[in-house]
């Protein structure tokens, strides 16, 4: 689609370089760790090396000897304050600081406070902890058998690890589809618990001024306000009031949702400044990051299809355990303990579906942080389309043709699905003729027949998964009670350039960027002069921030409409400058002219300057508007993945040969930046489709907590990703936009995996646990007799 | 982790057993052990270096000794802590003397040693190799003490 506006107004549909990137470029990027104030001290925090136990004794005695040390901070000394305790998103509770009990390994002990890092460290080293160990419960089906031990007997009442069982669908009519159906395909599978590993890892300066009661924290966060009114609610017993709580989120180098919770790091820094009256910065290191908080998925799913004999799909049925470590610690909206889970039934229309999840406590550090991820959608979709391969198999149909059999058609939309969700739009036959155009799929499967014939090992891996993103409508999505709405204030200045602000937060989606754009697209102002700002509570309008995809749809609608509410204004001003009525003037982006007379016209330009110096008789002076949108919908972009994997019969080792990505998210606002989120989704994709993963053993040791065992994609396993796309505009959306950032960490791993499969199934093979580490896939080579 | 190990050296039982049933010569052979101060009878505060791949753990703590003269065993329970944070260190480990003939001993030795922190971490699968490396050194010194 043409851009409609011209390359110096830069709306929608131009490729616009990014505004934030010459100061990332150059190393002037502002992140948390540059921040220093007078008189700052430093935070470093002892941590648990058992997985459970008992604190018998916490000595500080030789660390407050060490020069520069100035205070340990126990839970001890947060009881004093009733803040050894804090609430989760999720309306669980998590310790800050331990009185008597470690849950996990790496857990927070005690926070050492002193003049430098260094002194910091020192003290961390000479704090002496002695602990009696328990023996941990790992293994999250363990911890839900009658004799296992109960691990929160902090919760009064508490007679298991049981935390929540959610469900959706009709749990009878889809077993009675199950029982009379010609064909049922079950997959067990597990998706592992992997880590955000994001570059920057999280950390704060928290400053206290103890004369004005003011607390200002610079903050690793990607929901700056949500963390305002938390932090208010729950030291506000402590006189910290929300007016006197500033909060400001610097450059993010990498959220993807692990930096939405609130860890225990960020209070210790927090209550340690109000304690002493000084900044305080805590900043965690690599392996206290990938030990300690950040954790995504770890779903155990039994997954099933029941469909006729010619691979017609009629119901889906999924029981899942969830293993949520010490705490439910995640940050989905309330109403939704499983998050959107229940997109499980994808892109293919069925009678039935009935999913259920059950959530468990075990000795592992809380998880489940929506890792790019719309609220456990990458689960969902891996579940479906792995179980849809297994059913193309069993039938002995193709598997792209299984898929096209079973889509959505394009004409029913909008499209209830059976688990309550209401499509908004959608072509997946359109994207997957892409793919398979792109990638010349009959031409592969040839050569793999080829191939095959001659043993040699090569599969064909195809994906055609629905997101659901953009939460949420105020009816269904909030976060403690806070409406998962999305604001942007725009205003415009004399000569005519404007500054926006929003609620959200970027972490390299490029928001300075693409909401100028989409200013300009509504306003006609160049995308150059239009100033983004956000991330300070003090000035930028509420919202809850960005993860789950939800800038575009949300904050992103948001900046449209405020844009509009200020045309409206703007084309009063020109009927007046003009001297004619609102009802004859013509807009086009960035001019107002009269009807039959294009010549005679004022720019915007014009009407932001006659705002402040010559506005309308009794018109209200400037030109700003701001807007609080609630999404009418959520919004479901979709796409085919297609890939070719090579497996070595001597290494068992998986090459990802070729990839094609062709998504639909909508209109496109700038697709530099969609085509730049899709390159890093599938790459976050490939590790945990091949690579990564969180293990603990029985002790509860974490045995990938440093990135000597915790394998991310380099450049040298990153193939040369072939992207496409498809434009369905989202019919509720004020631009017709879905949002991208996601879809390709969500489609990537289960094409891989598909791949491999696809690969293996002449010996029998019908599922590979991810990741796909080379000992697995060698471990079934040989098993089948094929090891070289 | 459970670890069976054992060692035969041509040495006649009663000098074997004279030597490993005195703690400060066993220190004495054991690569990386230094033996602090007697607490009690049978036990003594100590400290033990270890080095596993690219970690290098020092663990204070103290070593107890349980000798069993009839049957020419003694168990060895250490518990440690490792300095700077590295975690602890937990072993109870079972020798046995027996003689083959007059100048020929087997040694069988049998631990369970429990880790935590950095070395379960990361050198999980490297503490077999390692504790067969240091026994090894353990023998060489044995063998030149007996000689």
């Amino acid at each position: 689609m043409a851009p409609r506006t011209s390359a110096k107004i830069c709306g929608m549909g131009h490729s616009m370089k990014r505004k934030e990137d010459p100061r990332f470029l150059q190393g002037k990027g502002n992140y948390i760790d540059d921040f220093t104030l007078p008189g700052m001290l430093w935070l470093d925090i002892v941590r648990s090396p058992i997985a459970y136990g008992k604190i018998k004794n916490i000595d500080s005695s030789k660390a407050l000897e060490i020069p520069g040390v100035l205070a340990v901070l126990t839970g001890k000394d947060l009881e004093a304050y009733g803040l050894h305790w804090m609430p989760t998103l999720m309306s669980d509770t998590q310790m800050v600081l331990p009185t008597d009990t470690v849950m996990y390994q790496a857990q927070e002990v005690a926070g050492v406070i002193a003049t430098s890092r260094y002194a910091a460290a020192d003290g961390v080293a000479a704090v002496e902890v002695d602990y009696e160990p328990l023996k941990p419960v790992i293994d999250p089906f363990k911890a839900l058998e009658d004799d296992a031990p109960v691990l929160r007997t902090d919760k009064e009442g508490k007679t298991d690890n049981h935390i929540w069982h959610w469900e959706a669908g009709d749990k009878e009519a889809t077993d009675r589809i199950f029982e009379e159906a010609d064909v049922v395909v079950r997959e067990k599978m597990h998706v592992p618990r992997i880590h955000v590993a994001s570059i920057e890892t999280c950390g704060c300066l928290a400053d206290f001024n103890p004369v004005e009661g003011h607390l200002t924290v610079y903050m690793t966060t990607q929901a700056p306000h949500a963390i305002r009114t938390v932090l208010a609610l729950v030291a506000g017993h402590v006189g910290l009031s929300e007016e006197k709580i500033r909060v400001v989120s610097p450059d993010i180098g990498g959220g993807f949702g692990g930096k939405v919770p609130v860890y225990p790091g960020y209070v210790v820094a927090i209550a340690a400044s109000v304690v002493l009256g000084k900044p305080v910065k805590w900043i965690e290191d690599r392996m206290e990051n990938l030990q300690a908080d950040s954790f995504a998925r770890d779903y155990h799913m039994d997954a099933e299809i029941a469909a006729n004999a010619d691979g017609k799909i009629r119901a889906l049925r999924i029981k899942t355990i969830a293993d949520h470590g010490y705490s439910d610690a995640q940050a989905a909206p309330s109403k939704w303990p499983a998050g959107l889970f229940s997109i499980c039934t994808g892109s293919y229309d069925m009678e039935q579906a009935y999913a259920e999840v059950d959530a468990v406590y075990t000795n592992k550090p809380p998880g489940g942080v929506a890792y790019r991820c719309s609220f456990r959608v990458t689960e969902a979709v891996h579940c479906m389309e792995r179980v849809v391969d297994t059913l193309a198999h069993k039938v002995g149909k193709d598997p792209a043709q299984l898929r096209e059999e079973n889509f959505i058609p394009k004409e029913a939309f909008p499209y209830q699905s059976p688990l309550g969700w209401e499509y908004d739009s959608g072509d997946y036959q359109a994207a997957m003729d892409k793919a398979k155009e792109m990638i010349g799929y009959d031409e592969l499967r040839a050569e793999q027949a080829e191939k095959r014939a001659r043993g040699e090992l090569m599969g064909i891996g195809v994906c055609s998964f629905t997101e659901v993103l953009g939460a949420g409508p105020s009816k269904d999505f909030d976060i403690l009670g806070i409406k998962m709405f999305d604001s942007a204030e725009v205003r415009v200045h004399p000569t005519g350039k404007a500054i926006a602000r929003f609620g959200t937060k970027s972490q390299g989606q490029g928001h300075e960027t693409t909401y100028a754009q989409i200013i300009a697209e509504e306003l006609g102002l160049p995308a150059a002069h239009v100033q983004v700002e956000e991330g300070d509570t003090d000035t930028a309008p509420y919202g809850l921030g960005t993860y789950a995809s939800r800038s575009t749809p949300t904050a992103g609608a948001a900046g449209a409409m405020a844009a509009r509410q200020i045309r409206d204004k703007a084309a009063k001003i020109a009927a007046h400058l003009l001297e004619v009525s609102e009802e004859d003037l013509d807009w086009e982006p960035g001019t107002f002219s009269v009807k039959g007379a294009p010549d005679k016209s004022v720019s915007i330009q014009d009407c932001a300057f006659a705002a402040y110096t010559n506005m309308p008789p009794g018109m209200e002076p400037g030109l700003e508007a701001t807007n609080y949108y609630d999404p009418p919908n959520l919004t479901f972009p979709f796409g085919t993945y297609i890939c070719v994997v090579d497996i070595d019969r001597g290494t068992g080792e998986v090459t990802v040969r070729r990839f094609v990505a062709v998504d639909d998210c909508g209109n496109i606002i700038n697709p530099m930046i969609v085509q730049g989120q899709i390159h890093g989704g599938l790459t976050q994709g490939i590790g945990p489709a091949l690579y990564e993963e969180i293990p603990y053993d029985e002790d509860g040791n974490n045995l990938a907590g440093s990135f000597m065992d915790y394998l991310v994609p380099t450049a040298v396993e990153t193939p040369a990703w072939e992207t496409g796309h498809t434009v369905t505009p989202s019919p509720h959306h004020p631009l017709g936009a879905k949002g991208v950032g996601e879809s390709a960490t969500v489609g990537a791993p289960p094409a891989i995996a598909n791949a491999v499969v696809d690969a293996l199934a002449h010996l029998g093979v019908t599922h590979v646990e991810i990741p796909i580490r080379p000992d697995r896939v060698w471990e079934i080579l040989r098993e089948k007799g094929v090891a070289e | 982790m459970k670890i069976q190990d054992g060692f035969t050296i041509d040495a006649p039982a009663a000098d074997v057993w004279a030597l490993l049933s005195d703690p400060e010569r066993v220190a004495d052979l054991l690569p990386g052990a230094k033996m602090g101060d007697r607490i009690d009878d049978n036990t003594y505060s100590g400290g033990m270096f270890v080095k596993v791949g690219p970690l290098a753990v020092a663990y204070d703590g103290t070593v107890s000794f349980q000798l069993d003269e009839s049957e020419r065993s003694v168990q060895v329970r250490a518990r440690g802590r490792g300095k700077r944070g590295m975690g602890t260190a937990e072993m109870t480990m079972t020798s046995q003397v027996i003689a083959h003939g007059d100048t020929r001993t087997e040694v069988t030795i049998d631990s369970d040693v429990v880790v935590t922190g950095i070395l379960a971490q990361m050198g999980r699968g490297m503490i077999q190799v390692v504790s067969k490396k240091m026994l090894q050194e353990f023998v060489g010194n044995l063998t030149k003490a007996l000689a």
